[in-house]
């Protein structure tokens, strides 16, 4: 059947406007007048009994599809059968009324077809066909009733429509791994999509309204509060915010992009906000490591400079402390000469005209020459001193046995007239430069002869600590001693802590002893106590790495 | 014997030279004996210029000396077949024990440091006297 125009039947009303729409549809399709009203009187029949042995009944008219034969027009009556009909007296006067009739009753529907055939002489082309839909889909009401049952439909069609797009929309927020809400103009939860609260572990609404602060970094919850109550009742536009929330699962914060933005109605007042909040730790981590990165070439550059400028000072440093040894090692070279000199004419002249002078001339003769010689052991002192550096060494390995023994043999004269006692360890052989060595125990061993009590025999005891790395031997004299609080000045160039009339000496012995010391990467210290004696502890290692 | 110098002594410096020999003639050793040179190539060019009877008993050099100094003198000494044997003695200012310690490796009879006081220096003049006279009684 080609379906023209359809009427549904729930009431008397329906009759009524089944009645007209089969009146017309006769018209249309060239009946007499008794024919339509023939026709429309059976199907008005079929139609009442559909509607009292029913529900939700419709007819559906048309026209049959086999365009060649025999044509009919058709009315289709269905329902959701209560009662049977089939013996119902409306059937039996309407089935008389058609040429055709049939009753089909399935489980639950009844449906009553009525033919009635069209004479011969008319034509019906399929255009005639949709100009008679198009007729009846613009066919205003016919009476105030189908104006609302009209309305009716559409408000149901629409219903459904509305309640299809909910269900899309729910569907689609619950299955985005986005967190979704709602707030209302107080800026209460209103709603919150599964993935919110599966996210955050709670599925209450007022848990979440409650407790918010529970789901929010401690750091984040000022910036979260500027989407609360009244920031929102403020505002009248999209507002953003980026916090970390409890991801429930995990126990750990994630960073998220917060946004709500107004919903508002015809009169552009706000009615509601729907706020989403989107994972963007990756991109929070990207950031640091981009910040991080930045850092770290900032520092990079920094060290860089400073290195450099470092580099430049030490280079500044080692060329001024060349030209100082150099200037040192040249001037006392130099002095040496005419000092010697000064100090062998005025010894000569002692000795070979001394006669001819008178005592006052030779008291000046003495005193020019203790002061050459005086200048002489300065200066050589400071050739010493300046000699001892990286360029002069030579490392190699040195039996300290042999060095000590050889100190001693060179102070042997000094150790007879003292009556001195001097106590020595077995010495390991170390890595080191030989004369320096040899100078660094002659300086110690000498001073411990040279301010030893003048009315006691120095005793002198050597000691020695092996390690595996290093080597320390003590010094100990018990000789005059000194207050502990020179201890570390007493090592500096030209310190003396006894005026040169009690102790002669040019204050630098100890100061070459640190020197040697610290080229061969060891340490020395002093402790004393006046009249109390003096300990020197030197720390060398075995090996120059 | 009147050509024949017991010693050459190489110095730069004037005055030294002359204390030497104020001291040598203070140990009766005459002026006369002591031959003088300026520098190395002069001490290497008169040593050259000796018949093997000329050839001084002792060499005595000076370390810091203008073109060629006492270490170099020395080493070409002890290289030349003909001037080997000489007796020479290191005469300087420096108490650098490397420079020692070098010279002895080279071949010198002994290091000795020039004097502060006029007994050493009498002490000094004495040790060269004798060597002297060991060398002349060898020969």
């Amino acid at each position: 059947m080609l379906e023209i125009t359809k009427v549904t039947l729930e009431n008397e009303m329906d009759l009524v406007i089944a009645h007209r729409r089969t009146m017309k549809l006769a018209e249309h399709a060239g009946l007499s007048i008794s024919a339509q009203t023939t026709f429309a009187t059976a199907v008005s029949e079929v139609a009442r009994t559909s509607i009292d042995s029913g529900k939700n009944g419709c007819l559906v008219l048309g026209i049959s599809k086999d365009l060649k034969k025999e044509r009919y027009l058709i009315a289709s009556i269905k329902n959701e059968r209560q009662n049977s009909i089939k013996k119902s007296p409306g059937i039996a006067y309407a089935k008389r009324l058609v040429n055709k009739f049939n009753i089909l009753e399935t489980d639950n529907d009844t449906t009553v077809q009525l033919y009635l055939l069209l004479p011969a002489n008319i034509t019906i082309e399929n255009n005639k066909i949709e100009h008679w839909k198009a007729l009846f889909s613009e066919e205003g009401a016919l009476s105030p009733y189908e104006e609302i049952k009209r309305k009716n439909n559409q408000l149901k069609e629409l219903a459904e429509k509305l309640q299809e797009s909910e269900n899309q929309y729910k569907t689609l927020t619950n299955t985005l791994p986005i967190m979704i809400f709602k707030l209302d103009t107080n800026g209460s939860l209103k709603f919150t999509n599964e993935w919110m609260s599966h996210y955050l572990g709670t599925h209450s609404i007022t848990d979440l309204q409650e407790r918010w602060q529970e789901y929010i970094h401690t750091e984040d919850r000022a910036s979260f509060s500027i989407i609360s109550n009244q920031k929102i009742t403020h505002s009248t536009s999209t507002i953003r915010t980026q916090c970390r929330l409890l991801h429930a699962a995990t126990g750990e914060y994630v960073w998220h992009l917060i946004s709500v933005t107004p919903n508002k109605n015809v009169q552009n007042h706000i009615i509601e906000w729907t706020g989403y909040a989107v994972d963007i730790q990756a991109q929070k981590e990207y950031e640091a490591t981009l910040q991080d990165n930045e850092e770290l070439r900032e520092i990079r550059h920094q060290l860089e400079e400073n290195k450099l400028a470092l580099e430049e000072n030490i280079t500044e440093l080692n060329r001024s402390n060349e030209e100082l040894q150099q200037f040192a090692f040249v001037a006392s070279h130099d002095l040496q000469e005419p000092v010697r000199k000064v100090a062998y004419y005025a010894d000569m002249l002692l000795n070979k005209y001394g006669e001819s002078l008178d005592k006052k001339g030779k008291g000046y003769l003495d005193s020019l020459f203790l002061a050459s010689v005086r200048m002489r052991n300065l200066i050589n002192d400071v050739l010493s001193y300046s000699q001892v550096n990286t360029k002069t060494a030579r490392f190699e390995q040195v039996d300290l046995n042999l060095i000590l023994q050889q100190v001693l043999n060179d102070h042997e004269v000094r150790i007879r007239e003292k009556q001195a006692k001097v106590q020595v360890p077995q010495l390991p052989f170390i890595y080191a430069d030989r004369s320096m060595m040899s100078q660094l125990f002659s300086n110690l061993i000498g001073n411990a002869l040279k301010y030893s009590k003048p009315d006691v025999a120095p005793e002198i005891v050597i000691t020695s600590v092996n390690t595996n790395t290093d080597i320390q031997i003590s010094i100990q004299d018990n000789g005059v001693g000194f207050d502990n609080k020179y201890a570390d000045g007493m090592f500096k160039l030209f310190q003396r802590l006894h005026s040169k009339d009690e102790y002669a000496g040019t204050g630098v012995g100890l100061a070459l002893c640190r020197r040697i010391v610290d080229l061969h990467h060891g340490n020395i210290t002093a402790m004393g106590k006046p009249d109390a004696g003096s300990t020197f502890i030197i720390t060398l290692p075995l090996s120059q790495n | 014997m009147e050509k024949k110098h017991l010693i050459l002594l190489a110095d730069d410096d004037r005055e030294d030279i002359e204390l030497l020999l104020d001291v040598l003639e203070d140990i009766d050793v005459s002026r006369h004996a002591v031959a003088t040179a300026v520098n190395g190539v002069d001490a290497l060019n008169k040593l050259n210029q000796y018949t093997d009877e000329e050839m001084p008993c002792l060499v005595i050099l000076d370390l810091n000396m203008p073109m060629m100094g006492g270490t170099e003198t020395l080493r070409q000494i002890k290289a030349n077949e003909r001037l080997q044997k000489l007796q020479v003695v290191i005469y300087s200012t420096s108490e650098n024990p490397h420079e020692k310690e070098l010279c002895t490796k080279l071949g010198a009879l002994d290091y000795v440091t020039k004097p502060v006081l006029y007994e050493q220096s009498i002490k000094v003049a004495k040790f060269f006297k004798q060597v002297c006279d060991n060398v002349a009684a060898e020969r």
